[in-house]
């Protein structure tokens, strides 16, 4: 218990002093405020029709774009769906790997064998194909994406977990309370979770930053939620309604940013939160 | 050693028997009548005002009004004698299609192997043997940027820039489909520079950053300092020791690579109205081209699995620990 | 002979951490030096500084002469020849000390191939020969297997091999009991008294080990160097009280050993004398760092036998 505080105390004395992960934070704060702010802050409504193809002006910051929808609010209001879908991919991208991972990892065994074999099955398998497939044949909507996007990005998180349980269920104070007759789920749920925080939150943070940029590829190719506002589907009418061609900086540009930006924050927190976690281990 | 090798290609057919249930299965249970995925939408209501019997003819050759353990087996057996349909398209088997594609995206995807196979390892190593130098502090930067940052974004940017502003490469295709003989040759090259550019550019940083954390860990490792304690030069440790070590990791990864040849970066190949394999498999599924869609997303899952294997086959060569682990099996 | 004089070694991060302190030491050709320690007594650093094979954020001062010639002043080019040709280096058997995608014959024989120009055949012959000294057993096999098919025991005796295959007359070993069971410590043992005419330095933790193979004793403490004599002086008559504790808690003597915390860590400042805390007989004087006294050639740090 003693170890566990000392690493715990040391995990946060890094975090404190570690710049790239501060950057990560304070983007995904912003991209969060915006998500919920959209509404206030956004100076049209992004679905109403006016003049299209307009510059950049007061009434129009970004512009409008070919059916004469503000592209700015268009931004404000996109941010609400690739966060969402992001968020939530991400939570049950979690939830499947944590539950197999756990399920493998504590029992072995034949679940172990099957649950290995599922998960280098699935890993087999092209992910943004078969993203892309479930996403065109599935009844459209937010929740045909998530589940698709999900469907192909739980199996790296479940086989880190899984080996990082067993490595855990080695340790004396895992194999006390085995022995001492506590139940499956309390063990799981007191020791062994808390134990892998940081590992989950880390991986979360990555599902995160790649179900983002999955959504944005799926609807800048015009696969995602129809009519929805999303910076893929942004950038999806400023490539085909010829914005690019015509150099319409103002309108294809700020949705890149956004995704890469976005991106980069929730990397940047997944990628050094890991790093975290080792440095803790090692003090 | 062999006994590693039948097991892991057993495990390899079985996943391809996987795959292949699964593409039979998801068009089966999708939500919608199983013909009109299977004709695609446009074209089913097409025929269902023409020539009714002409779907008739079409359920029945796919058999859908068998039971589903009849349709598996025909599916199964159309798969073996490589009958995977008409496209709707164009009127063309399916595989013809497929297979011209898959020779545009040989030309994307064969020089990013090679160039960025080559490059990532070299930066990778230069990055890793001196960590906190200068090329480090510059390189890993932005390596992790392109890394990270989404393909179509800097695509579409290097489109504007290189191709609208400037005009010194073509904005879209593949030929100017005049030219013969060696003028056309160097048309295909011009045309290819950006999308391969830019592929090269996110298969080297991947390659770096694998490389560079590969050669960092093994640099820290017992044998190195054994290694320095003999009296050995800096390259010797490096060439002898460090890379031989970091290269297993690194020969895994580009096997898997290799297997990832034939898919063809649906991104890339659309912005730049590339007619490779991801370009087809966007058009197909765009245009519901069940048939099409299905065979470009088999033919990259099983060369996925061919990667891997070959993989496991070429590190059990490399290797010595994990060939005798298998030899106690 | 190799001279250690006021060696110090400081490793320079955030906060300087003095790791070594002020160790001196002569090892005469032909001589057999054991450094008794406890993990984290800045043993092994003190022997990876005599190799020059610390990170680049360590600080050695002091002198390491190698017949007159300063180690510490060597350029890189002098200090690949005395690596493995004059000084070699013997490391801790555990399973990364060796590179597992090369065969034990060549990874024995590479010093050979390094410093004497031998071809790489006639280096892995003479490494079968080497092996055979050491009686590993059907050596020209073993020879031509990979490292982790070993034991750690004939990882260690390989490695030795490995030390003494360019002959090298200084050999410089890591631990080499680490981790061993008693039959392989007595084989280990027998290794090193095979070698007659090498000059031996071995850092340990085991006093049992340290008297069977070597005649000088250098006990260290918290990175000082606190007693320093030869093997009969120190187990048969041992002067500082730390080194008593040590000897009572051999398993000859019944492993008497009492309990009374840790060595100070590098981060701590004790200002005194660094075993005060742990000492049955300190004295008010001990608040303050003892000089080096000598008691017949036999060096030790305590305020008891300071004049």
């Amino acid at each position: 218990m003693n170890t566990e505080k000392k690493a715990g105390r040391a995990a946060r004395r890094t975090f404190r002093m570690n710049p790239a992960m501060t950057a990560g934070i304070i983007i995904v704060g912003i991209l969060a405020l915006t998500a919920i702010l959209a509404p206030v802050i956004a100076p049209c409504d992004p679905y109403q029709y006016g003049v299209p193809y307009e510059k950049p002006s007061a009434d129009h910051l970004l512009g409008t774009n070919d059916v004469g929808q503000d592209i700015f609010s268009e931004l404000l209001y996109g941010t609400r769906v690739s966060l969402l879908i992001g968020v939530f991919t991400s939570l049950v991208v979690t939830v499947i790997a944590a539950s197999t991972a756990l399920v493998a990892g504590y029992y072995r065994g034949w679940p172990d064998k099957l649950i290995t074999a599922f998960t280098n099955v699935m890993m087999g398998l092209p992910n943004l194909a078969l993203t892309t497939l479930l996403v065109a044949y599935l009844n459209p909507g937010k929740i045909s994406i998530i589940i698709s996007i999900a469907l192909t990005a739980w199996t790296g998180t479940s086989r880190i977990l899984r080996s990082r349980i067993i490595q855990l269920c080695e340790m004396p104070f895992i194999k006390i309370e085995k022995s001492l007759g506590v139940s499956d789920g309390v063990i799981m749920v007191k020791h062994l979770i808390p134990n892998l925080r940081d590992v989950i939150l880390s991986r979360a943070a990555l599902s995160v930053s790649n179900a983002m940029l999955t959504e944005a590829s799926l609807s800048f190719l015009g696969f995602g939620d129809y009519g929805e506002k999303s910076w893929g589907n942004i950038l999806h009418y400023a490539f085909y309604q010829k914005g690019v061609i015509r150099g319409f900086t103002w309108w294809y540009l700020p949705p890149i940013l956004c995704i890469a930006l976005s991106v980069m924050g929730f990397m940047l927190i997944g990628y050094y939160g890991a790093q975290r976690k080792e440095d803790g281990t090692d003090a | 050693m062999l006994k590693r090798i039948i097991k892991k290609s057993l495990i390899a057919v079985l996943t391809v028997f996987a795959i292949v249930t699964v593409s039979f299965l998801m068009v089966r249970f999708m939500p919608g009548d199983t013909l009109i995925h299977l004709v695609g939408a446009d074209r089913y209501y097409e025929l269902l005002e023409d020539s009714p019997k002409q779907l008739e003819h079409i359920a029945e050759l796919y058999g859908l009004n068998d039971p589903l353990w009849k349709q598996y087996l025909k599916y199964l057996k159309s798969i073996v004698t490589l009958d995977f349909g008409i496209a709707y398209s164009n009127h063309l088997p399916v595989l013809d299609n497929v297979l011209s594609c898959a020779r545009w995206t040989l030309i994307l995807s064969v020089p990013t192997f090679i160039i960025g196979g080559f490059l990532g390892a070299v930066a990778g190593v230069l990055a890793g043997w001196k960590p906190g130098g200068a090329f480090d502090r510059i390189m890993t930067p932005v390596m992790i940027f392109v890394n990270t940052v989404p393909t179509y974004c800097i695509g579409i940017i290097f489109l504007v820039v290189f191709a609208f502003k400037n005009g010194w490469f073509p904005v879209n295709g593949m030929t100017n489909g005049t030219s013969t003989g060696i003028a056309r040759i160097l048309d295909i090259m011009w045309h290819a520079a950006l999308p391969l550019c830019l592929l090269v550019m996110f298969r080297t940083a991947g390659n770096f950053l694998l490389m560079k954390s590969n050669v960092s860990q093994v640099r820290s490792e017992e044998y190195v300092t054994t290694a320095y304690s003999k009296g050995l030069t800096e390259k010797k440790v490096l060439f002898r020791h460090v890379m031989k070590n970091a290269m297993v990791p690194y020969v895994t990864s580009l096997c898997m690579q290799l297997g990832s040849l034939l898919s063809g970066s649906m991104m890339l190949e659309v912005i730049f109205g590339w007619k490779g394999m991801g370009n087809l498999f966007y058009s197909a599924v765009n245009s519901r081209d069940y048939p099409t869609a299905q065979l470009c997303f088999m033919i990259s899952a099983v060369c996925i699995v061919a990667g891997t294997l070959l993989s496991d086959i070429v590190i059990s060569f490399i290797d010595p620990r994990v060939k005798d682990a298998i030899d106690e099996y | 002979m190799l001279e250690l004089k006021n060696v110090s070694v400081e490793f320079i991060s955030a906060s300087s951490v003095r790791a070594v302190d002020g160790v001196s030491m002569v090892l005469r050709d032909g001589s057999r030096t054991a450094i008794v320690g406890e993990t984290g007594s800045g043993k092994s650093i003190l022997m990876l500084s005599i190799m020059r094979l610390l990170a680049s954020n360590a600080a050695i001062s002091g002198e390491i002469l190698l017949d007159g010639e300063d180690i510490l002043k060597a350029d890189r080019k002098r200090l690949q020849q005395i690596r493995g040709g004059i000084i070699s280096y013997v490391p801790q058997g555990g399973g990364a000390s060796m590179n597992p995608l090369l065969k034990v014959g060549f990874q024995v024989g590479e010093p050979l191939m390094e410093h004497r120009g031998v071809s790489r055949r006639e280096a892995e012959k003479k490494s079968i020969g080497l092996l055979k000294f050491f009686n590993l057993g059907d050596e020209e096999r073993l020879a031509k297997s990979y490292p982790h098919t070993f034991s750690g025991g004939m990882r260690q005796r390989a490695m030795v091999a490995m030390g003494i295959s360019a002959g090298a007359r200084i050999i410089l070993a890591d631990e080499p009991t680490k981790g061993l069971d008693e039959k392989r410590v007595a084989l280990v043992t027998d290794t090193f008294n095979r070698l007659k005419d090498e000059t031996l330095l071995v850092v340990t933790h085991d006093m049992t080990f340290a008297q069977k193979v070597a005649q000088d004793i250098c006990v260290m403490y918290a990175s000082q160097q606190v007693e320093y004599g030869t093997a009969s002086q120190i187990i048969g008559d041992p002067l500082h009280p730390y080194t008593r504790d040590m000897i009572s808690a051999m398993p000859e003597n019944g492993m008497k050993y009492d309990d009374r915390g840790f060595a100070p860590s590098h981060e701590e400042d004790v200002k005194g004398c660094r075993y005060s805390q742990r000492c049955h007989e300190c004295m008010e004087k001990c608040s303050e760092m003892p000089p080096v006294a000598d008691v017949n050639g036999h060096k030790v740090r305590c305020w008891k036998y300071a004049v």
